[in-house]
């Protein structure tokens, strides 16, 4: 089911075929969906899918941004930090915008570029998908073939903090990443060295 | 050549306690360094006082001078640092030729005293081996009661060995700055990057590095199980233990199959064994916190707050199951004694090195956290930290 969702994603914007062809994207992301809500996630972490499968960070990022556009079944959520009492916090796109640590009330400023350095993307896996991968899991839960991974050199290097989503040359990206871009970030957009 | 105008100004000389460095390490340079000390008559804290001497010192007695200088150097840029960023850097070429593109800069072998513009950054560059030294301040900042100036330094080190680049700086020297974590290695990280077309930084992914901590953490929870194991009662062996539990679930318990959870009780065995175990049985290398989050970002931390062995924490066996199973660890404390000759060796006697450390994932690099700085043979201490991480790391 969640696959079949990628595939149709992928069948109105063809050009995501440039990033990760849709056949090799599909057995892993089958895969890693499986392993990771075994072990309980609600979300899918691109950082930890470069690692596991050797594609660089941004490439997953911009590929998962894709499917959490609209009716996709993925919702993209922030993870940062607090810089001054390093609470973990996650937000959606209105919280990032008007941030606020919830533990020491301190406020950041997205339109520096420092603020927006701490801040890591995931996406949320919408509760149905998960249900559904759950009862598979049941189903199958005598033939357990999660085996170990070989670990990627390609992912070994390459954070990508949220500046860098934003600067990517948004093949996955949706409109309304570009409006906060737009919104937000018109100050620090340009200019900036991609390390 | 031009005579550099050099003089020791306190804001430089603040960087160093006065009780155990420089009042430590001076009167082996300076004949009668107190009595000159005391001699000094102008008002002004100790850091002034001292000034005044080394310039003296600097006057009369070049060859001294030298080796004072070389000595604070190193004990600024290693020693007195506690926290050091590691970032992989992409480059073709080596120190020798980074450095020859450098020739003319003023900044060479530059002395850490010399007088330099108000808004330069760069106060000294040295070669060493194939790495290169940047001794970069960062700004000045007021520290103490009185609100002295003192130079915030933030050195680098480009290791062209093993293509990793080190930003260095110190804690609480950070809180007192303007700027902040981010702001601060943003910037290094720019300066770095615009240095030479031939160099460029590249981050590493959060979630390798706390694969990376996880690694650490599974050699060290097996260290910690052999010596658990070498203390077994009735000096049972690992197979008559696995023997013996089999036995019990089976035949006193008529379990379908007790194969499925036998290692479980065996962890339950190894648990209460170390619980009743002296601290001291792990004193060659050990954890004494970590930090793991769980699928959905909750956190949980375990800390030993005398900086002891967890081993005896409940909550380390209670979440050692899940690590395994994630295989990530997000921040890792650790104590390792070493051999200096041969990283390999267990030291043994009382005569030994040792380095503690907080390893973690931070805005893209791993971040070591140095405890007990300043501390002798630092450099070494790194080495070891090193070689223990780049196991791991391509």
């Amino acid at each position: 089911m969640f696959t079949q969702e990628l595939e149709s994603i992928y069948y109105k914007k063809p050009q995501l075929n440039e990033i990760i062809p849709f056949y090799e994207l599909s057995p892993q992301i089958e895969l890693f969906l499986n392993e990771e809500v075994r072990l309980g996630a609600r979300n899918l972490n691109p950082y930890r899918f470069s690692l596991r499968f050797a594609h660089e960070p941004k490439d997953v990022i911009n590929l998962f941004v894709a499917f959490s556009s609209e009716n996709g079944p993925l919702m993209r959520l922030y993870r940062c930090e607090c810089i001054d009492c390093e609470q973990m916090l996650i937000l959606n796109d209105e919280e990032l915008k008007e941030f606020k640590c919830y533990n020491c009330g301190s406020t950041g400023n997205l339109e520096l570029k420092d603020f927006l350095d701490n801040v890591k993307v995931i996406f949320e896996i919408k509760e149905k998908y998960i249900k559904d991968v759950k009862a598979r899991l049941k189903e199958q839960a005598s033939s357990d073939a999660s085996k170990k991974n070989t670990k990627s050199e390609e992912a070994i290097k390459g954070e990508v903090s949220l500046k860098d989503v934003f600067d990517l040359n948004a093949v996955g990206s949706d409109n309304e990443l570009l409006e906060i871009e737009k919104s937000v970030m018109h100050k620090i957009t340009f200019g900036l060295t991609s390390i | 050549m031009e005579e550099l105008l050099r003089t020791y100004r306190s804001p430089i000389l603040r960087n160093f306690e006065i009780k155990s460095v420089l009042n430590t390490i001076l009167p082996s340079h300076i004949p009668d360094y107190f009595k000159k000390l005391r001699a000094i008559t102008d008002t002004g804290n100790s850091w002034e006082k001292i000034s005044r001497v080394l310039d003296t010192n600097m006057v009369e007695f070049p060859e001294s001078d030298k080796a004072i200088e070389s000595m604070l150097f190193e004990k600024l840029f290693f020693e007195v640092q506690d926290h050091v960023h590691l970032y992989h850097f992409e480059s073709e070429i080596d120190a020798d030729e980074f450095v020859s593109r450098f020739e003319d800069e003023v900044y060479i072998n530059r002395p850490l005293n010399a007088i330099v513009l108000p808004n330069e950054k760069v106060i000294s560059m040295r070669k060493d081996g194939n790495t290169i030294l940047f001794l970069y301040r960062f700004e000045t900042i007021k520290l103490g009661g009185d609100e002295q100036n003192a130079n915030f330094y933030v050195p680098f080190l480009l290791d062209f060995e093993n293509s990793i680049l080190q930003i260095r700086l110190r804690k609480h020297y950070l809180s007192k700055s303007s700027a902040n974590h981010i702001a601060l290695l943003d910037e290094l990280k720019n300066f770095i990057n615009n240095l030479d077309g031939d160099l460029s930084i590249s981050e590493y992914n959060e979630s390798t590095v706390h694969s990376l901590l996880y690694n650490i953490f599974k050699e060290e929870s097996e260290n910690a199980e052999e010596i658990i194991k070498q203390h077994m009662k009735d000096h049972l062996t690992e197979g008559e233990i696995d023997r013996k539990i089999l036995t019990f679930l089976k035949d006193e318990l008529y379990m379908e199959e007790p194969e499925l959870y036998s290692e479980r009780v065996k962890s339950a065995y190894y648990q209460d064994l170390s619980l009743h175990l002296n601290p001291t049985e792990f004193y060659n290398g050990f954890i004494f916190a970590f930090t793991f989050l769980d699928k959905n970002f909750i956190r949980s931390s375990t800390r030993n707050p005398k900086r002891d062995p967890i081993y005896n924490s409940k909550v380390y066996w209670n979440l050692k199951d899940l690590i395994h199973e994630y295989e990530e660890v997000s921040e890792l404390s650790c104590f390792w004694k070493f051999e200096e000759e041969d990283f390999e060796k267990v030291p043994e006697g009382e005569d030994f090195l040792f380095v503690e450390v907080s390893l973690r994932e931070r805005y893209g690099s791993i971040e070591i956290h140095y405890y007990n700085s300043p501390s002798e043979k630092r450099r070494v201490k790194e080495k070891y930290v090193h070689s223990r991480i780049g196991k791991y790391l391509l």
